[in-house]
């Protein structure tokens, strides 16, 4: 079975993101990405902007001392959206550990780039706790 | 592409459908707009009518007066769908509106070019296998969330309890009736149970995309919330978990806007902020 585009672009898009590559990070997404974080932490809600989403990622990183990682269980795309799966894992000060799977939805513009964003937990009481 | 369209009698229709499974896509058209409307179906016989659950736009568009098509994607390699055309009416049902569509013509319908066979059959010919076919079929996981989603839109208890694992897990937030995990058969029926409490007229539903392998499956879909004249409209990201056995393990999902739905279900008496994903389908 062919692979979609978007599913090798989803991998490049997880590799950039365990190296931290912000620039990278940056190419995937159109400027006024939307962007929907499920959840009742301080870093859940709607946002919109590339700038801000690409913040957004830096601060996971600074909260967990960067040890916050996401693996892929799943990478899945069709033409018009792309499903990742993957499992989140991060530590904090005070021994706080997350251990999530975590489900994210791209909407992907005519030109490629993902133009809105949503993430959510499967367990979002234990996402709430550990970024609260 | 000629196509070979004969009236066909119920028998053969019944069994093509038998066939296809009762998942499938109802099209309509807005009289104002001409824009067909798609919305995901469970479709069941009704004597010699074929029923399926209606939303507010279905029903609008039906009730304009315009024929409906009913499409099926295909299920083996052969890469035939099955299409049904036909008058319909709205008739109410116990839990909301149904459709009710009297089949008219109905073909098995193919890109040309794929294989040998003809590009479009009369249904009264059962599909015949081509191992060369290269229509790419959808993953098993995706036709099993689509029936899941259409069953819990319908109402059908039955259909959604035996897609479901036994040991399923919900997870909903978003309205503190609901909020919290339902586990296992009794969880699931608790939650249907609570679900049906909620103040809502009608929910309508398009699915979009659903992309599925063999451990996971999300549908991105809109939908649609009425109360009298107070409309919400969502984008929701559904996820779910399989197992092995291809039932539905674990699920959850999320808006494009909890802002909104705190406001649509009135939960000023509710501190937003402890509220996580919103309502919306399982």
């Amino acid at each position: 079975m062919i692979e979609h585009g978007g599913v090798a672009k989803a991998k490049t898009f997880l590799e950039a993101y365990a190296r931290g590559d912000e620039q990278a990070m940056g190419d995937f997404f159109t400027d006024d990405v939307a962007w929907h974080v499920a959840g009742a932490h301080p870093l859940s809600g709607d946002h919109r902007g590339k700038d801000e989403l690409l913040a957004h990622f830096r601060q996971r990183l600074v909260i967990t001392n960067g040890t916050y990682a996401l693996a892929p269980e799943s990478v899945m795309a069709t033409d018009h959206h792309t499903a990742l799966f993957t499992r989140a894992t991060g530590m904090r000060e005070g021994w706080r550990a997350l251990d999530v799977v975590l489900a994210h939805a791209f909407t992907v513009r005519s030109d490629g780039l993902w133009r809105e964003y949503w993430v959510c937990a499967d367990d979002q009481d234990a996402e709430d706790a550990f970024w609260s | 592409m000629v196509g070979v369209s004969v009236p066909v009698g119920p028998a053969e229709l019944r069994k093509q459908i038998e066939h296809y499974g009762p998942v499938a896509y109802l099209v309509t058209v807005s009289p104002d707009t001409v824009r067909p409307h798609v919305v995901s179906v469970s479709v069941r016989w009704d004597g010699d009518g074929l029923v399926c659950g209606a939303g507010a736009r279905t029903a609008a568009n039906v009730g304009a007066g315009a024929d409906v098509t009913l499409v099926w994607s295909p299920t083996a390699g052969d890469g035939y769908s099955l299409i049904v055309d036909g008058p319909a009416r709205v008739v109410d049902g116990v839990t909301g509106p149904t459709v009710s569509v009297r089949p008219v013509g109905a073909v098995l319908h193919r890109l040309a070019g794929v294989s040998d066979g003809p590009g479009c059959i009369a249904v009264t010919t059962p599909p015949i296998a081509a191992e060369e076919d290269t229509v790419p079929e959808e993953h098993p996981n995706a036709v099993v969330v689509r029936r899941f989603l259409n069953a819990w839109f319908d109402g059908d208890f039955d259909t959604w309890t035996a897609l479901a694992a036994d040991d399923i897990v919900i997870h909903m937030r978003g309205k503190p009736a609901l909020d919290g995990s339902y586990q296992g058969r009794a969880g699931v029926m608790r939650f249907f149970e609570t679900f049906a409490g909620i103040d809502v007229e009608s929910l309508e539903m398009d699915v979009e995309d659903v992309v599925a392998d063999d451990r996971y499956a999300m549908i991105i879909m809109r939908t649609s919330y009425r109360r009298g004249d107070e409309r919400l409209e969502l984008r929701n990201a559904c996820a779910y978990r399989l197992d092995a056995d291809g039932r539905i393990a674990e699920a959850w999902n999320v808006s494009d806007s909890q802002a909104a739905e705190y406001e649509f279900f009135h939960l000023d008496d509710v501190d937003a902020a402890g509220l996580g994903v919103g309502l919306g389908p399982p």
